[in-house]
């Protein structure tokens, strides 16, 4: 990021940084986001510092259990106010540079879509199979998700999208119960634990 | 030179056939993650450390730290022959090593910045331990209110210099001493932040934390990514330099050492900004200084060898302070925590073999990183081919096997999901993720020495302004936040012009 600014405007436009939401039109986005975040650790700050005292600020040795959950708490509520405060004021700055840049709902539509649904696909295929992977056993969940990931996301081709799964599921499996002593789950489905799975 | 003996010991620890091994395996895993735009040290440590678990503390520390080194030497690759930075800190090497390769050069490139970084490593490691015993005596002074201020001023470094703003540093500074409260107050047993989950009464532990942030978190960012770009590796006799190569790239391999080991030594200054510094200084003081940018040797070997000689100058602060400089080096001093290990002044006195283990690996990482990585760059980049879903699908596997071994509870999936949502956020609002992972792992210690300072003086505070040592700490802890506040509104404009001058000249 530092070396990013550092040599803007010289041989920046030779490197090719990896940063797929480094985009200038995200820039309205950015910000609005960076107010959401702001204020949501300043009200989250709120309850974690009203619950320190419940825990005890003081105890006859010195501080108590809340001490610590008092000032992080306290420093969240402030420090989310002033972050909030910076990323307002840039967003008024954007604003008024480019008048053009649209609204937050045409930016968001212009050029976040396909970054964000990406990254929301990779949640939601986490998600679910950690929700699967104690029914349906470590091999078939990481085959499931393994493929999802080469076929669907990857488009990857047939042979080598199967190929890659199945040996991730049982392989993965195979090595790291047998040879790293890893304990990974196996189905809790008595059918499927019959045929080791 | 007691140090020396102690480093032959550590020597003859570090070259058993096992740590041999796995400082191999660390340099390999750790190259071939610096291939990969995106995915750097923090997330090769991250991914895998929970992997390590079975192993001995040395074995797993060293090939940990093989990873950490060996993933500056894979940046360079694609910094060289494609025009891409995989990391940060390899992005100026781009400036004169891509016209390099455009000039078919890029075999002398690689090879020079090979040679220039073992220099760099071997010289910090050997200014490492010939401060040793300097540093060890730091150990005997100091107790917890000193730790207390030790931990406050790492905190404060890393929150002030890393980030954009001081107020996004101690943000993340903030959450991290946050989740590191979650579960039973250790002094009195009280439940904070637990919500009567049995799951969280032992804490949130640190691995899938990690892995969530840097693993998941660097994945998620990079989700776009895709296309495996073409490269044509350079033939073993174009890597072979000519005696004016050596001549040209001495002295910029020379500075360049001394930089980045001064740089590594301060915490919160990346090795990014080393690498800047030292190929500013070829640029103000190098005889070719006018052929810099256009394929000048100097231009990849200074900042290549500050690059390795601040990664392992970065190891000073670590064994001696237990302050990381780094979001890679806290997640290593998180490896050191649990094989139950606490980086800092007192490691040193009570575990001086595996401490001069690590650092006898150091110079043998090193030289490991010169004698494949120079001959086996045809190999590299066949990595580079393999199409990147398959490779983040090799990654997942592991994160997701890492998260759960850990308690083997799916909860730690799902804390290392949440974790990695929140990654995504930082690194798209630009929210420094070093000083989360410090507080996360030092949190704690930090509460412990507080709590422990309070009963030695009776719950008086005065304690941290009668003993010296915490006082120093503490007045450097408003110095750095006050200084820092002023600089980060006066200095990007400053450094930028600095820069733009001479890269423009």
């Amino acid at each position: 990021m530092i070396i990013t600014k550092m040599l803007e405007g010289t041989k920046l436009s030779e490197i090719q940084m990896s940063s797929p939401m480094e985009i200038s039109e995200d820039q309205p986005f950015k910000q609005t986001v960076g107010i959401a975040v702001g204020l949501l650790l300043t009200l989250g700050g709120i309850p974690i510092s009203i619950s320190s005292f419940f825990m005890g600020i003081s105890s006859s040795t010195g501080p108590g259990p809340g001490l610590l959950p008092l000032i992080a708490g306290l420093c969240l509520v402030v420090l989310g106010a002033f972050y909030t405060l910076g990323q307002f004021r840039e967003l008024q700055e954007i604003t008024r540079a480019n008048p053009q840049s649209g609204s937050f709902i045409q930016t968001l539509k212009k050029s976040t879509p396909k970054g964000i649904a990406r990254s929301g696909a990779v949640i939601l295929s986490l998600i679910v199979l950690a929700l699967v992977i104690e029914y349906l056993g470590f091999q078939i969940s990481m085959l499931l998700f393994l493929f999802f990931h080469l076929k669907i996301m990857g488009k990857q081709s047939w042979l080598l999208s199967i190929i890659l799964s199945v040996g991730g599921g049982f392989g993965i499996f195979a090595i790291f119960r047998n040879i790293f002593q890893v304990g990974l789950p196996t189905s809790s489905i008595e059918i499927l634990r019959m045929i080791g799975l | 030179m007691e140090q020396f003996d102690y480093l032959m010991q550590g020597f003859a620890v570090a070259m058993t056939w096992e740590n041999l091994l796995f400082a191999l395996i660390g340099c390999l895993i750790g190259t071939a993650l610096g291939l990969l735009p995106g995915i750097g040290s923090t997330a090769g440590i991250a991914i895998l450390l929970p992997l390590t678990i079975s192993l001995e503390p040395a074995t797993a520390i060293i090939m940990l730290a093989a990873i950490f080194y060996g993933c500056a030497y894979g940046g360079t690759i694609t910094s060289v022959l494609l025009n891409i930075p995989g990391e940060s800190e390899t992005a100026v090497t781009v400036i004169d090593g891509y016209p390099m390769t455009l000039q078919g050069r890029g075999g002398i490139a690689l090879t020079i910045a090979g040679i220039g970084s073992f220099i760099g490593g071997t010289f910090a490691t050997l200014c490492l331990v010939l401060a040793a015993p300097f540093l060890a005596q730091l150990g005997l002074m100091i107790g917890p209110p000193e730790y207390f201020g030790l931990i406050l001023v790492g905190i404060a470094l890393l929150a002030s210099l890393v980030g954009k703003s001081v107020v996004t540093g101690l943000i993340s500074a903030a959450l991290g001493l946050l989740i590191g409260l979650v579960g039973l107050d250790p002094v009195m047993g009280t439940p904070r932040f637990t919500f009567g989950s049995a799951h969280l009464l032992d804490g949130i532990h640190m691995v899938p934390v990690l892995v969530g942030i840097f693993g998941l978190g660097e994945l998620l960012y990079v989700a776009q990514g895709g296309k495996s770009p073409k490269v044509r590796a350079p033939k073993l006799r174009e890597m072979i330099p000519t005696k004016t190569d050596f001549k040209r790239a001495a002295p910029a391999v020379g500075s360049g050492a001394l930089i980045g080991t001064a740089t590594g030594l301060v915490p919160g200054i990346t090795s990014t900004v080393s690498t800047v510094l030292a190929y500013t200084f070829q640029k103000k003081t190098s005889k070719f200084k006018h052929e810099l940018g256009s394929g000048a040797i100097e231009g990849v070997a200074s900042p290549e060898t500050a690059n390795n000689a601040h990664v392992n100058s970065a190891f000073v602060p670590l064994f001696f302070l237990g302050i990381p400089s780094s979001a890679s080096l806290a997640v290593l001093a998180g490896a050191f925590l649990q094989n139950g290990l606490v980086p800092g002044p007192r490691l040193f006195t009570e575990q001086p073999l595996l401490v001069w283990s690590i650092i006898a690996s150091l110079f043998i990482g090193n030289a490991l990183l010169l004698i494949l990585n120079v001959p086996l760059v045809g190999m590299w980049t066949r990595v580079l081919a393999i199409p990147y879903p398959v490779l983040v699908s090799i990654i997942f596997a592991f994160i997701i096997i890492g998260s759960y071994a850990v308690n083997t509870s799916t909860f730690d999936l799902f804390v290392m999901i949440i974790f990695g949502f929140v990654g995504l956020v930082f690194r798209w609002l630009e929210i420094p993720l070093a000083p989360l992972v410090l507080t996360l792992i030092l949190g704690p210690l930090m509460e412990l020495s507080l709590r422990q300072s309070m009963q030695m003086s009776g719950g008086d505070l005065g304690i941290f302004i009668e003993r010296p040592i915490a006082l120093t700490f503490l007045c450097l802890v408003v110095v750095v936040l006050v200084g820092s506040t002023i600089g980060k509104r006066k200095g990007p404009r400053k450094l930028k012009a600095l820069v733009a001058s001479n890269v423009e000249e």
